[in-house]
């Protein structure tokens, strides 16, 4: 796979037949994407420098604007090239209007200030932040050349041991972010991207700090916006953080935990514990209400409840078959998630270290810290093991 | 192909309970559009070219036979996934090709282009590839050169055919500036028109991609859905 021919912009593999002159097939299907959201979006892509066509700006500062990467809830991400010496392309993301510049700033400054203090191949860089000429908050940060991770997972046709061992690195990494005391407070796929080197898979998580110094304030208006309904993010937001009555919480590690806990649900199942198109649907505040109040249904009940197509597709993906999944989820994985995805999140694992500590520990066939084990399951373990 | 509600994937889940002759027919239309997939599919499962087209014959006579049609419910709703499981079953309960043709293999239901699918098919990695690897990544293909195909035949009508030949290559973007101007002294108009062209292009590519795909699923809403999980299968 290594000297496979790639695509520059997503790195996606070529087939070997892919001319010199050809687009690549994902980047092409991609523009399905960006047209969907376009067309529902309340708002114009932004255009920092102003002046630019299309919606496409040039230039802002040293950087030459090269693409637009997509529209998200907060604002524009652009692919731009910084200027000589320095070379090489960044990532931009550029804030949308009506937040106060100054303030979103100041408040990434204490975040950015721990983050500084850290290097991790897990967490992509943060290289510069800055202010437009018509006033809005940009961010530079490290170009990650990646897929979101669950895309990779089900393009690779991941195997549950593999998606769970890139999970245990995705956690490590937000585990260092945490030590220095900044909550992601985003997690979802489209942040956590895998990029290969040397062929072999690594999660790089994106936007940290900048959730908070966006003080996305999880409200009706920002989360039941058409961007964040499409991109799937009210699967991803904790209970705690949805508080109806008022301003939330300040999220701490736990958020983090439980957001974690969809994705790995995702990566387990194919989609998040709650029905993303019922959600959709609901109206607010019954969204509000399925994710502060439902149970979700354990990982391995879920895939027997897909039935025929769904779940072959599903299993296929993971390399095995439906029944064989669902007894891979059943027991341990099911216990894990579940304790992730607590609505309480004193119950849930106190920090991300010890929800890895415990995926790790099934990956060795040890026993996990939120099962209380029977004799017969220690057992088996036991002669596994030895 | 967007044109016609009859051969939308919604329309005949819904026909299929009747079992009408519409519903067949729109089958029918919407297999050929999709059928080489199912044929590189079947190739990798080890058949020769003469058979992989003799069992997506019988293939399809028996989906109509059976009224497999019917069991798709709403919620699985993707003529994709339909077919990748329902060809799978099917090679697995039919290993003797004799039986296959025999219970229609011969029979010819649709058109179908061997020579053509087997050309296709010589360029495929194989050894890389599972069947279902194959066939999904031939289905992505398949939705992006319909797609391609309708916004060259647009822009000829519109704005003459050298206009696509010229852009289809940028339509990804990341492109060197010295591109643009080069098209824009070749068409004598000033660089910001190419780009705007191109930007148009671009929207209406991602427009016709999206009504391509409505046509292989049950509810509109899915769409999206299924492109990403097309994103995920292509360059595998």
């Amino acid at each position: 796979m290594a000297d496979q021919q790639r695509c520059a912009r997503c790195g996606a593999p070529l087939q070997p037949h892919h001319g010199d002159g050809e687009s690549c097939p994902r980047c092409l299907l991609a523009l399905g994407l960006s047209t969907g959201l376009g067309s529902r979006d309340p708002t114009p892509a932004a255009s920092p420098a102003g002046g630019g066509l299309a919606g496409f700006p040039d230039q802002l500062g040293e950087l030459r604007i090269l693409d637009c990467l997509g529209v998200g809830e907060a604002g524009t991400v652009y692919l731009a090239e910084q200027a000589p010496p320095a070379q090489g392309k960044v990532a931009l993301k550029v804030v949308r209007t009506g937040l106060d510049a100054a303030e979103v700033l100041d408040r990434f400054e204490a975040e950015h200030e721990a983050l500084t203090h850290i290097t991790h191949p897990g967490i992509a860089k943060m290289l510069q932040t800055g202010t437009t000429e018509d006033g809005r908050a940009y961010f530079v940060m490290e170009w990650i050349r990646g897929v979101p991770i669950t895309e990779y997972c089900d393009r690779e046709r991941l195997t549950t041991h593999r998606r769970l061992a890139l999970f245990v690195e995705v956690c490590e990494a937000l585990h260092r972010a945490h030590e220095v005391g900044v909550v992601h407070r985003n997690i979802k796929p489209s942040n956590v991207l895998v990029v290969e080197e040397d062929g072999k898979p690594h999660p790089k998580v994106l936007d940290l700090g900048i959730a908070r110094a966006l003080d996305q304030r999880l409200t009706a208006e920002s989360l039941y916006s058409a961007r964040s309904l499409l991109s799937g993010t009210p699967c991803y937001v904790p209970p705690e953080l949805m508080d109806p009555s008022g301003l939330p919480p300040e999220a701490d590690a736990r958020s983090d935990v439980y957001s974690l806990g969809v994705l790995l649900f995702e990566l387990l199942v194919g989609t998040p514990p709650f029905d993303a198109r019922r959600l959709r649907q609901a109206g607010w505040a019954e969204m509000v209400r399925v994710i502060r109040e439902e149970e979700p249904a354990p990982p391995g009940r879920r895939v027997r409840g897909l039935g025929g197509v769904a779940a072959t597709e599903v299993a296929l993906q993971r390399g095995t078959e439906p029944r064989r999944l669902a007894l891979e989820l059943q027991g341990d994985l099911d216990a894990i998630v579940l304790a992730t995805l607590l609505k309480d999140p004193s119950r849930r694992y106190s920090s991300v270290l010890d929800l890895a500590t415990d995926v790790r520990r099934h990956l060795r066939h040890e026993p996990v810290s939120v099962r209380t084990l029977g004799l017969g399951a220690r057992l088996r373990r036991f002669l596994r093991r030895s | 192909m967007a044109a016609f509600d009859t051969t939308n994937w919604s329309v005949i889940v819904r026909a299929a309970a009747d079992d009408s002759a519409t519903a067949r027919e729109a089958l029918a239309a919407l297999f050929e559009v999709y059928w080489y997939p199912v044929y590189a599919m079947v190739r990798r499962y080890g058949h020769n070219a003469t058979d992989a087209e003799d069992l997506a014959q019988a293939y399809f006579a028996r989906l109509i036979e059976k009224g497999w049609v019917k069991e798709v419910r709403p919620e699985h709703g993707r003529f994709r996934s339909f077919l990748l499981v329902s060809v799978r079953n099917f090679l697995h309960n039919e290993r003797d090709r004799e039986r296959a043709v025999k219970r229609g293999g011969r029979t010819r239901a649709i058109s179908l282009d061997g020579a053509a699918a087997e050309q296709r098919y010589a360029l495929e990695p194989v050894e890389s590839s599972t069947p279902e690897t194959i066939f999904e990544r031939a289905w992505a293909n398949e939705v992006l050169s319909r797609a391609l195909e309708r916004l060259r035949n647009e822009t000829a009508k519109t704005e003459g055919a050298d206009r696509f030949e010229r852009l289809k290559g940028h339509l990804t973007g990341d492109e060197p500036a010295e591109t643009y101007r080069e098209l824009a002294e070749a068409w004598d108009v000033g660089e910001s028109a190419v780009r705007v062209a191109l930007h148009r292009m671009r929207k209406r590519l991602g427009t016709i991609l999206r009504e391509e795909i409505a046509d292989t699923v049950a509810d509109p809403a899915d769409v999206g859905e299924e492109l990403r999980h097309l994103l995920t299968t292509v360059g595998q």
